[in-house]
């Protein structure tokens, strides 16, 4: 599925914080956005899946304007994934990712057995499989945030979004995410959307980044294009490091304290 | 499995219709459970050889058994479907402002004898007017969020509040104990009418808000998860809150505000089936069912008179919520 953005502007009452963003995203791509705190990753993702209501500009998918489907068709294709999500009621874990299945269902009905299985083949994708009967509310962060995924895909949407979804994580288990992200997107073909604050782990799993500064992008194309001293330096206001990699080749950002 | 849901199928129905039946025969007139069955056959039949335990048993027994059964299953259901939709574990439905808005509905009629409006019907629509006051405010900048209606409730209660105090200050001193004795809570006074009157649209309320069971457990996800999953996040609150506001109106009318059942039936429920979005709803209508039929058991039975269901529910009911609370309080992040 490819995504059209053009033009987009969006203001929180009067502060903007998108200006006139256009980007295309072609379909089985892991998109990554980069860019400091208050650069509007947020609000580009949150516009996305129709959260937020842009001010001006349009985005298409499959150059259908997304603010003319209705409210379960679009859930039918786009899943979204929160930033913070606190949970109310210590719920099973399979009953939240069984929540995915939601835009399927008519309003005055549950999830059948086959959305349960199709709720616990989402966990099994994430490899969470064994989660399924515990409380939610018990989890660790980076169950949580692979639970959440899982509910997600127990959508079937053709695109994921992302909120910084590696935030809050340890070492491993930012790898961890990032790498079940990639492999939904080389399996099942769907495209995702990701902000991000480490330009190394962008690096290593994006198709294509995009650079984000105050509403505005500053550059999209593959890593090892658009990530560089200049565009870093540019991005976050301070000197780094680009050391090469060789196996694989690749880069890796390093900040000079 | 068939076995454990069986078990909890018994349990939710089985103790209820036991309680009902306890409920029956306790009072200053003693009936054995086992004359219930008689007492049914005379009356199709038109005999009439047990002609005082029939008039104890159809005329005050049954009436205020179903009432009290009736009423705490609507909080009990309707409690736990405001906490999820509103996302907060300690709403009552008496937070949207019914309670205060009903008692001044009641108030006026019985303190200016209004004549056109019976008690009940007066206290009806204006139980209704405080929740539909209440979601009003809270759309007009709040969206419909949860905090927002909360707020909105609590500055619709306090008003009503006032006008009660108000009316109170102005009628005439026999009329004030009878607006207290309303507010209070009178099971005992219960008659057929009152349960023919409220039964449809409590059934009402109940059946919606347990069909909406679903769209209330995603709307406990929180607003932006609950959009993102499809949900018309605002149009689907307020469908429960509606529901829950018929149903919660209809039986306070007839019965007075007696509070605890709301908080007590969801959170006992939880602790026993747990936080399930699919039993959540009828689990909690049989345990507010129960709970309510015990209290007003001890109520008529604990003192040599009757002491009103709702001082029996707040002293059984404050402390249990205590436990309960402290209980599932790691859940909260207590």
């Amino acid at each position: 599925m490819i995504i059209t953005v053009e033009n987009l502007t969006f203001c929180y009452d009067s502060i903007p914080a998108l200006r006139n963003v256009s980007v295309e995203i072609l379909g089985g791509e892991l998109v990554t956005i980069l860019g400091p705190n208050g650069s509007g990753k947020t609000t580009f993702l949150k516009c996305l899946c129709r959260l937020l209501k842009p001010k001006a500009g349009y985005i298409h998918f499959d150059r259908r304007p997304i603010w003319k489907m209705k409210p379960n068709r679009f859930a039918q294709q786009v899943g979204y994934v929160p930033q913070v999500h606190s949970p109310s009621f210590p719920y099973r874990v399979i009953d939240v990712v069984a929540g995915g299945r939601t835009p399927y269902l008519s309003v005055l009905t549950a999830p059948s057995e086959k959305d349960y299985e199709l709720a616990y083949q989402a966990l099994e994708a994430v490899g969470c499989r064994e989660l399924a009967e515990r409380s939610y509310t018990q989890l660790s962060g980076g169950e949580l945030r692979m639970v959440l995924i899982a509910r997600a895909l127990a959508q079937q949407p053709k695109i994921l979004l992302l909120d910084e979804p590696t935030s809050h994580l340890d070492f491993k288990n930012k790898i961890m995410v990032m790498r079940t992200i990639k492999n939904l997107v080389e399996k099942r073909q769907v495209s995702a959307v990701v902000s991000e604050h480490d330009p190394n782990i962008a690096i290593a799993f994006s198709d294509k980044i995009i650079l984000m500064k105050e509403g505005s992008i500053i550059a999209y194309g593959k890593p090892d294009e658009v990530v560089n001293e200049e565009t870093m330096k540019i991005l976050y206001e301070m000197d780094v490091e680009v050391i090469p990699l060789t196996n694989p080749p690749s880069k890796f950002i390093m900040p000079k304290y | 499995m068939g076995f454990r849901y069986n078990s909890t199928f018994l349990l939710f129905v089985g103790v209820p219709l036991l309680v009902l039946a306890l409920h029956i025969c306790i009072g200053k007139y003693p009936l054995t459970p086992t004359i219930i069955p008689t007492l049914f056959i005379e009356k199709l039949s038109g005999t009439s050889k047990h002609a005082l335990e029939q008039l104890v048993f159809f005329n005050i027994r049954l009436p205020r058994a179903l009432m009290a059964a009736l009423f705490g299953a609507t909080m009990g259901v309707t409690g736990a479907a405001l906490q999820s939709t509103l996302k907060n574990p300690l709403v009552s439905p008496y937070i949207l402002g019914m309670s205060s808005g009903a008692a001044v509905g009641a108030a006026l009629s019985l303190a200016f004898n209004l004549g056109v409006l019976s008690t009940e019907v007066s206290a009806f629509m204006f139980a209704l007017l405080a929740v539909f006051l209440t979601l009003t405010i809270s759309s007009v900048r709040g969206s419909l969020s949860p905090v927002s209606i909360v707020l909105a409730g609590i500055i619709v209660s306090a008003l009503f509040q006032g006008v009660l105090t108000l009316i109170q200050i102005t009628a005439r001193p026999e009329n004030v104990s009878a607006i207290i004795s309303w507010i209070a809570g009178r099971l005992n006074a219960v008659s057929w009418d009152h349960v023919l009157l409220s039964t449809p649209l409590a059934l009402v309320g109940i059946l919606g808000v347990v069909l909406l069971r679903w769209r209330i457990f995603v709307l406990s996800m929180g607003d932006e998860e609950a959009k993102a999953l499809g949900i018309n996040v605002g149009r689907e609150r307020v469908a429960v809150i509606v529901f829950a506001s018929l149903a919660v109106s209809s039986v306070v009318t007839a019965a007075g505000i007696i509070g605890w059942v709301c908080l007590i039936a969801p959170h006992l429920t939880r602790l026993i089936v747990g936080a399930d979005p699919k039993k959540l709803l009828p689990a909690s209508l049989s345990l507010g069912a129960t709970f309510l039929l015990v209290a007003d058991a001890l109520a008529k039975s604990v003192w040599r008179y009757e002491i009103p269901v709702g001082v029996i529910a707040t002293l059984v009911g404050a402390p249990l919520f205590l436990y309960l609370l402290r209980r599932s309080m790691h859940v909260y992040g207590g």
